[in-house]
């Protein structure tokens, strides 16, 4: 049986919740907010 | 499956990204370490544009005011892109700027089958791996080992592939943190 090797977290990467920004929104709770996947996936998106 | 009174948001992937939501729980007392928790979610499929509306269980949007921590891991071919986010009543926060993950390998000609891979836990520090071919999560299955008296998992994976191995710790300001590395069986 191998191992499984996982390496040092630092040498990944990280992300925190303290930059955020809105990137969905409603104005109706009923239906929840929207968001268009290209605003989370490309890096050089900023705010609406 | 209709969603009624569940506390909910949509994410539309493109036909090239899968994402997958994990609600952050709460850390214990004491520890820095979260669990997290994939969201279920329902699909509506139209014209190559996948909309996912992930959903809280037993979270009614009636009554239920609370914010809610979220990771969002968006995975594709050979890249995935991880957000972190915060659910709100009626409003989504997510990171300015996504976090990048690459990976090359997903397997060799000569790894064709799973393999059991057992391991010892570390309850306090949990780790989380994802299957970027799939776009899953890995989830062990726990169990008691009578030789080293030791709850051990267990969970099966393909030699020399790429795996998404996650943690999220909690800061001394209280702000979430997700670390992540690719790791592989050997």
């Amino acid at each position: 049986m191998g191992d499984l090797r996982i390496g040092s977290m630092k040498k990944g990467g990280s992300v925190t919740n303290e930059d955020l920004v809105s990137r969905g929104k409603t104005s109706d709770p009923k239906y929840g907010p929207v968001c268009d996947v290209m605003d989370i996936t490309n890096v050089h998106e900023v705010e609406r | 499956m209709e969603l009624v009174d569940e506390r909910r948001f949509t994410i539309v992937d493109s036909a090239e990204m899968s994402t997958l939501a994990f609600l952050i729980n709460e850390p214990e007392a004491g520890a820095e370490s979260a669990t997290i928790q994939k969201l279920d979610f329902v699909l509506q499929d139209t014209a190559n544009v996948f909309k996912k509306t992930f959903y809280i269980n037993n979270s009614n949007i009636q009554t239920d005011f609370n914010d809610y921590n979220i990771l969002l891991l968006s995975i594709g071919k050979d890249k995935a892109f991880m957000n972190m986010a915060v659910l709100k009543k009626d409003e989504l926060l997510i990171s300015k700027e996504p976090s990048n993950v690459s990976y090359k390998t997903f397997k060799t000609e000569h790894s064709v089958s799973y393999q059991d891979v057992s391991y010892t836990p570390n309850f306090k520090r949990p780790i989380s791996i994802v299957d970027p071919e799939i776009a899953d999560e890995v989830r062990p299955v726990l169990y008691f080992d009578e030789d080293v008296n030791m709850v051990k998992a267990r969970v099966k994976l393909l030699p020399d592939k790429s795996y998404i191995a996650l943690e999220v710790q909690r800061k001394e300001n209280g702000a979430y943190q997700t670390n992540y590395t690719i790791c592989t069986f050997e």
